[in-house]
């Protein structure tokens, strides 16, 4: 009893314990912060790739599936799977209205199944969707009308424009970065360029060298398509690069529309090639991902093999949405085990502090332990105030830790901001620190005393030399936000806190901050009471 | 010399010493502090050890009280000897069979002065048996220092107390276990003469009502008071004296 006794009351009435828990709070605080981040940064990259592919996908190389459309009638019966699409996929290059040609990566999709396995309309820059509350003051949509918003939302829906005469043209919905009528700002969202957007321009052409399957010398297939609107699906790398464009249409790019086959003078045999896409894209009804593809594996198998489509098991695939985004998952995955990794070392260095602090504290304590001893304590009843302490420093601190992370995690984008450009006022609060500094250097001068004027040398040089350098800064433009919207991948750093990380961290806090004081206890167990009863 | 107390009894021997010797490694050298040392406490007695500075006369209280260990001979509380005590008997003999009293009263700037008494009896009982008497442990160190005077200072810290009543406390701590005797290391050393003979009279008050006492001083008038004095040179007892 007198252990814990004495275990609050060293707590209660030093400093140097409080130091403890603040240094462990702060080790602790950096796991969560970063892991939190790259798990937030994870977790928005998985959202992204999976918004646009459901769960479960299909390929079979170059080739394509056979008559998709006919597999997918037969698994929608199933009840597990709720939606299922097929997609064309080839790259090709695009020429933009303002005569630029890039390369860009194609997806030929029915939009209506398409938007029913992805949710691909939620994706839409140019709709009247919030009627604009959660726009910027500087977003172009706040100056179009809903009417106009409405309907280029239609046809990105569509992927069609209907001509005023009636006529229809097959339509095309871009990434928002492809075009350079949007521009990124810095708070991650779009400013047009010289008032220009995408939708209501010249036509585009995709011009693409359809997959050689007949080893015959391919014709370059050119289509034009009337940009109907933009997509954003919060994952640059896609916005930048992908395209979507109607199923058919792609097919032709592609060869991979119904084919007749022809004999040796090129004359018809009768029989006929069904229709075939580059990949299925399956959603399930609520059940995991895994039994998802399972369902889909095994009646693909069996419809194929009834319906005589020959699969070869080198190139068939059958993919969690996961699986399909490992190399682009895996890699971010990898990096953020190797930050938790890295930053566990601070759990060493929890145990340093810990054994540094509790080493001096034995040493200050030593005559108390020799009392202790000569009113009848036990040696492990020495070690285990210290223990006890260790164990009181790393719960606090972790609680500590833990609420920082939290509190830094959360307002991870107000402190981005304010790292990046600081406000005015933390020049005049910096200053305000400077002043107080001569003010404690001064007082020092006059007392004679050394202590307060390194005090106030300490705060002069951080109140009006860090006020001096932001000011530097802002006054000539040098603010530059660390996780810049404009160039990163998402428009805002990831702000969701990893609790399972924070649980484990804590939870190593604490084991670490009881390592740190063992050695110490121990050595405290075995003061020589009488040496102890000497000490000073 | 005081009054015979209540219970004194010549024929029991609460704690012996038979030729204790300790010698200290200083570097190279080895400095012998005690050299053979014989010594009885009786029951309900108070024995002065008397002796001038480097006499060994703290080192034999270390002995006595079990802080330390001699290289040879031995002691004996009521027929056990300490030697043939295992570790935990002997942590209990220090909790509940001695008292100690320290010359600069070792106090625990930490605990207030309640706590200070209490925490002799709270290193003596696990965590479940303190709880169940904590109320009884807290009574007794009220009782002792609301007999020392103290009983408007339980709340005070030892830094907010005079010499006086800081050697008051440590001699509350040193008794609230109802200890067979208490080794008391230069109790008034460092306190003036009037505030020492304030202390002594507390002692003798205790010694009056059957404690025995083993107390080591340098200064002949505090050893006139004692039932018995020894006196020490050079890690020898050479004189056996009553009191006078």
């Amino acid at each position: 009893m007198y252990a814990l006794l004495l275990a609050f009351r060293y707590l209660r009435t030093r400093m140097i314990p409080l130091v403890a828990i603040g240094a462990v709070g702060l080790c602790v605080a950096l796991v969560v912060v970063v892991v939190s981040v790259m798990s937030g940064f994870l977790y928005q990259v998985e959202q992204a790739g999976k918004t646009l592919i459901g769960d479960v996908v299909v390929t079979n190389g170059l080739r394509g599936l056979p008559d998709p459309e006919g597999f997918i009638a037969e698994l929608k019966q199933n009840e597990a799977i709720a939606a299922a699409t097929p997609v064309v996929e080839t790259f090709a290059t695009i020429r933009m209205p303002y005569d630029e040609v890039r390369g860009v990566q194609v997806w030929g999709v029915d939009p209506k199944s398409f938007d029913e396995v992805t949710g691909f309309a939620q994706t839409l820059h140019w709709t009247p969707e919030g009627s604009g509350t959660d726009w910027s003051e500087a977003d172009f949509r706040r100056d179009l009308s809903p009417e106009l918003l409405m309907g280029l939302e239609e046809e990105g829906r569509a992927l069609a424009r209907t001509e005023p005469d009636g006529t229809v043209r097959p339509g095309i919905c871009l990434g928002l970065e492809i075009s350079i009528g949007n521009k990124r700002n810095d708070e991650g969202t779009y400013d047009p360029v010289n008032r220009w957007f995408m939708p209501v321009q010249e036509p585009v052409v995709l011009t693409t060298i359809p997959p050689d399957t007949l080893n015959t010398t391919p014709e370059p297939v050119s289509i034009a398509f009337a940009p109907v609107n933009e997509f954003s699906c919060g994952l640059i790398l896609i916005d930048k690069e992908r395209v979507f464009v109607p199923l058919a249409e792609a097919r032709r790019m592609t060869n991979m529309t119904v084919a007749e086959e022809v004999d040796e003078e090129g004359l018809p045999t009768g029989k006929v090639f069904p229709a075939r896409s580059s990949k299925i894209l399956v959603r399930g009804n609520g059940l995991p991902e895994a039994q998802v593809r399972e369902i889909v594996d095994v009646a693909y198998r069996e419809w194929a093999e009834r319906e005589g489509h020959v699969i070869n098991p080198m190139i068939f695939r059958v993919q969690t949405w996961r699986e399909n985004q490992a190399s682009f998952l895996q890699p971010v995955e990898n990096e953020r085990e190797l930050m938790r990794t890295l930053f566990s070392l601070v759990y060493l260095v929890c145990a340093g502090l810990v054994l540094a602090i509790f080493h001096a504290i034995v040493t200050e304590k030593t005559r108390d332990i020799g009392v202790l001893r000569a009113l009848g304590a036990t040696r492990p009843g020495i070690a285990m105030i210290f223990v006890q302490y260790g164990v009181v420093i790393g719960i606090l601190g972790a609680i500590l830790g833990v609420l920082l992370g939290w509190a830094v995690v959360h307002n991870i984008s107000l402190i981005n901001q304010a790292i990046g450009d600081p406000p005015m006022a933390a020049v005049f609060v910096l200053g305000a620190v400077g002043v107080v500094g001569l003010w404690r250097f001064a007082s020092g001068f006059h007392s004679g005393f050394l202590a307060p004027r390194v005090l106030g040398a300490g705060l002069i040089l951080v109140g009006f030399g860090l006020g001096a350098a932001i000011w530097y800064i802002k006054a000539n433009g040098l603010s530059r936000v660390i996780w810049d919207p404009a160039v990163y991948y998402f428009a805002e750093p990831p702000n969701r806190m990893d609790w399972w990380t924070a649980l484990t961290t804590a939870i190593g806090a604490v084991v670490f901050s009881v390592v740190g004081a063992v050695f110490p206890a121990a050595r405290a167990a075995d003061v020589d009471p009488v040496e102890a009863l000497r000490h000073d | 010399m005081t009054e015979p107390n209540m219970n004194a009894n010549a024929s029991t021997t609460v704690l012996q010493a038979t030729g204790l010797h300790r010698t200290y490694r200083m570097g190279r050298v080895e400095v012998p502090v005690l050299r053979g040392v014989d010594l009885q406490v009786q029951e309900g007695e108070w024995l002065c050890v008397l002796g001038s500075s480097g006499s060994g006369k703290s080192t034999l209280l270390h002995q006595l009280g079990d802080l330390d260990r001699p290289d040879r001979g031995h002691i004996v509380w009521r027929g056990q000897s300490l030697t043939d005590m295992r570790r935990r008997e002997r942590e209990t003999y220090r909790n509940r069979a001695i008292g100690f009293v320290f010359q600069s009263y070792h106090l625990m700037p930490e605990l207030n002065v309640l706590e200070n008494v209490m925490v002799a009896s709270m290193v003596g009982h696990d965590p479940f048996a303190w709880r169940s008497m904590r109320d009884e442990a807290s009574a007794r160190a009220e009782e002792l220092l609301d007999a020392f005077g103290l009983g408007h200072r339980f709340e005070h810290r030892p830094a907010e107390l005079s010499g006086g009543e800081r050697q008051r406390v440590a001699m509350a701590r040193a008794l609230v276990n109802g200890p067979d005797v208490v080794l008391a290391d230069e109790p008034t050393g460092n306190l003036d003469t009037k505030t020492g003979d304030d202390i002594l009279d507390v002692l003798a008050e205790r010694h009056r009502l059957g404690l025995s006492m083993v107390m080591v001083t340098h200064d002949p008038t505090i050893a006139a008071r004692a039932d018995r004095v020894v006196k020490m040179v050079d890690g020898v007892v050479v004189e056996h004296n009553a009191s006078t």
